[in-house]
């Protein structure tokens, strides 16, 4: 495990901001990590990043307590705040070099980096001119980059397509996709689940300072007890003809929501529910239109919570 | 990685051009305009307390009155007995200048004057128990006497001597002075009227309006003339200079000032957390800050400097004691900052900065003699002005001006350091007991 919190708590003075969680990061997974606004996001990757002190609890990395000695994860930890941390009177050049400079790299080790880090985040055409310059996307590209310098073992990412353009957030979640395919393991935090399923392999949910959930996408999904919903249409009322729909294979449940429009729910992941398409057609029902609604991560928090992710 | 965090705090400096502009071309622009325009201003009469001075008599009236009374006899026939009985009436020069002119109430609300010996005035000049010294010259009964009543005029010199420390009131003086015998002189070019001398020649406008104009010209056709000597080895201090050192006390508080942000700015922007992240502790931000400061001031001060000598021909004596005056001013000035944005920081908000740029910058500049040479105001401020960083560093570079020697020039620059260090200490306790809750400087 490369990060182990125990009991991880941060009270901001009678105020419970992280409330003993639990957490065990792999080495070498992109990791997300999902919850509302205040749910206590910010304030565990600080803890992680050895910006907060906890209150209470433990936290190792790579086996050693961070919060006796932070010294252990600095070396190896790339960072990336929730909001733009850049100079934006010098160029990106220049906070490159200087983010860069205070991790020892210097003269032609870190040009070379500064070189190699902008090719990555895409923005080495416009590097010499000033940050505040930069369009919305760029700017956050330089957030990334800065925290790329040093060649972290761990990079932790707070909301890092926050308020940007598709083109760049795509950019984005690229590089970090490129960069849990180097080996390098990846904390992403963002209350956009859309972002976490394209690219997360493990997901952990807070909420109100716990920890409510973790686990894969697929045993999150599992767990939550989710249905693949199919909704369908068709050419002629199909109140009279529930009764075969309801024995299909994987067939949860069916609901009629009027006369000729109806929603199967379907169990288990995977194909199942191609399966379940496929024995309609062969009922030679009029079937018309359909319209499949895969399970995902906003449906668990609600299942989980009785409230959306974003409200 | 010192130098690290101090080329990049050098540059974000350097791209604040609004910044820049506040730093080292207001103080040139205001010490252009001050020297100019308050060259020949002493301020309102009315809010000074009066400017202490010291008489000395170089005179001897009985054996100048008597020489005179020898001298005009032979014309004088039967007159004789009336013009010596007028020798201590109307013709009473000590009486007129003593009695009738120093006891005047607006004249006495301007300078208050004591008669001493030649070297009890030196020694309370020396002591700036007085301000400056008045000598009236052997011949000063006889000569007027002579120039009163007789066609041909002598002349006469009235020694003003002055400390370099109270140009103002040397100036003053000298002003007040010199309208008194410009005014007597006007009186013998009327011809008619020495009797009337004394009655009418000083109301306060007459006084000022001749004040001003002696300022203005120099060729004043007066056979009584006034003329300004300093202490000996002293230098006359003028109002470029005046101002130009003044205005480099003031302004260098700006750049403590601009520091007193720095830190929070940082820590909102979120850099002092990357640096921190990276295990950069504040107390090194706070040292790359401490000599971006230095660099800042030695930047302004020396570019005031090279603009006073070039451009107001101002002349600076020893480059080597102007540097390293320099040096140290900056040194304590950056210790000041480092203890603003401590501050500031720790109450995460700019409150403190705001205070000291709105607030403080401009009761030092008053109190530490900025704004108003501080020697028109009542004594205390002489001493108040020690309490004012720039009050301190004006001296130190009026002392420099005057060539002082190291030994005096070394105190100055013993209490910038004192100043520099002690704020550094409290700084650095209180980022030590923020530390205590976050893990700044435990790495
Ligand atoms: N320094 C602080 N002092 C006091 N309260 C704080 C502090 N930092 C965070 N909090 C509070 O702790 C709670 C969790 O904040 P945190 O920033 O960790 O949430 P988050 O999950 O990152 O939210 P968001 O998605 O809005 O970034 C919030 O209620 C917040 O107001
Ligand atoms: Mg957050």
């Amino acid at each position: 495990m490369m990060i182990v919190a125990e009991k991880l708590t941060k009270k901001f003075g009678d105020f419970t901001a992280v409330d003993a969680i639990d957490l065990s990061i792999e080495k070498g997974k992109i990791v997300g990590l999902l919850g509302p606004n205040g749910a206590g996001k910010s304030t565990t990757i600080s803890m992680i990043s050895t910006l907060y002190k906890p209150t209470s609890g433990r936290l190792f990395f790579e086996g050693n307590d961070i919060i006796k000695s932070p010294k252990w994860i600095k070396p190896h930890l790339g960072y990336v705040p929730q909001e733009l941390a850049l100079y934006d009177s010098l160029s990106g050049y220049e906070n490159l070099k200087y983010f860069g400079g205070l991790y020892g790299l210097s003269g032609t080790a870190l040009k070379k980096r500064v070189d190699e880090v902008s090719r990555v985040i895409g923005i080495d055409e416009r590097l010499k001119d000033r940050v505040s310059e930069y369009s919305g996307g760029m700017k956050r590209r330089i957030n990334i980059g800065v925290a790329l310098l040093h060649e972290p073992k761990l990079i932790i990412m707070d909301e890092p397509t926050v308020g940007i353009d598709p083109q760049s957030r795509n950019h984005i979640l690229e590089t970090v996709k490129s960069l849990g395919e180097q080996g390098i393991t990846v904390i992403y935090t963002s209350h956009y689940m859309e972002e976490v399923e394209a690219i997360c392999q493990d997901v952990w949910i807070m909420d109100h300072g716990k920890m409510i959930a973790n686990g894969t996408q697929e045993a999150l999904i599992e767990q939550a007890g989710i249905h693949t919903a199919i909704r369908m249409k068709f050419d002629s009322q199909i109140k009279d003809r529930l009764d075969p729909l309801r024995k299909l294979n994987h067939a949860m449940a069916v609901d009629l929501i009027s006369d000729d429009e109806l929603v199967v729910l379907v169990n288990g992941g995977g194909n199942t529910h191609k399966e379940v398409i496929k024995s309609v057609m062969e009922l030679n029902y009029d079937l018309t239109s359909f319209d499949i609604t895969r399970p995902n991560l906003e449906q668990v928090f609600l299942k989980l919570t009785g409230r959306g992710l974003r409200d | 990685m010192l130098l690290k965090l101090y080329k990049k705090d050098m540059a974000v400096l350097l791209s604040d051009k609004k910044g820049l502009f506040i730093f080292i071309l207001m103080p040139i622009v205001l010490t252009t305009i001050l020297s100019f325009a308050l060259s020949g201003n002493f301020g309102e009469p009315g809010v000074m307390s009066p400017i202490e001075v010291a008489i000395v008599k170089s005179y001897d009236k009985e054996a100048e009155s008597n020489a005179y009374l020898d001298m005009v006899s032979p014309y004088m026939g039967e007159g004789l007995a009336s013009l010596k009985a007028s020798l201590n009436t109307e013709l009473d020069f000590e009486g007129l200048f003593f009695n009738t002119f120093l006891e005047n109430e607006e004249v006495k609300a301007m300078i208050s004057t004591e008669v001493m010996s030649e070297d009890e005035a030196l020694q309370a000049l020396e002591e700036k128990s007085v301000k400056a010294i008045i000598e009236l010259p052997k011949g000063f009964i006889k000569d007027q006497l002579i120039n009163y009543t007789l066609p041909n005029r002598n002349e006469m010199t009235i020694r003003i001597v002055r400390h370099p420390d109270y140009g103002y009131s040397g100036d003053i003086v000298e002003s007040i002075i010199n309208s008194y015998f410009e005014t007597l002189n006007k009186q013998i070019v009327n011809k008619n009227t020495y009797l009337s001398v004394g009655s009418g020649y000083l109301d306060q406008a007459t006084l000022m309006a001749s004040l001003s104009e002696i300022m203005s010209s120099e060729a004043v056709s007066s056979s009584e003339k006034v003329t300004r000597t300093l202490v000996p080895g002293k230098r006359l201090i003028d109002s470029p200079t005046y101002y130009s050192i003044a205005m480099m006390g003031m302004f260098i508080l700006y750049s403590a000032g601009y520091m007193g942000r720095e830190l929070l700015r940082e820590k909102r922007l979120l850099t002092l957390d990357r640096a921190s992240v990276a295990g950069i502790s504040y107390i090194k931000v706070l040292a790359g800050k401490f000599l971006m400061t230095i660099t800042l001031c030695v930047i302004q001060m020396s570019l005031l400097i090279l603009y006073a000598k070039f451009a107001l021909g101002v002349e600076w004596l020893n480059p080597l004691k102007i540097l390293v005056g320099i040096f140290f001013s900056a040194v304590a000035v950056s210790g000041v900052g480092v203890f603003v944005s401590a501050l500031t920081l720790t109450s995460e908000n700019y409150r403190v900065a705001n205070i000291f740029e709105n607030l403080l910058i401009h009761l030092f500049a008053l109190f530490g003699g900025s704004y108003i040479p501080l020697d028109v105001l009542p004594k205390i401020f002489m001493t108040l002005k020690y309490f004012a960083l720039n009050g301190i560093v004006i001296d130190l570079f009026l002392n420099t001006y005057q060539d002082a020697d190291w030994r005096k020039l070394g105190l100055y620059y013993l209490s910038l350091v004192g100043i520099s260090v002690f704020f550094s200490i409290l700084t650095v306790l209180m980022i030590k007991r923020k530390e205590v809750f976050t893990y700044e400087g435990t790495h």
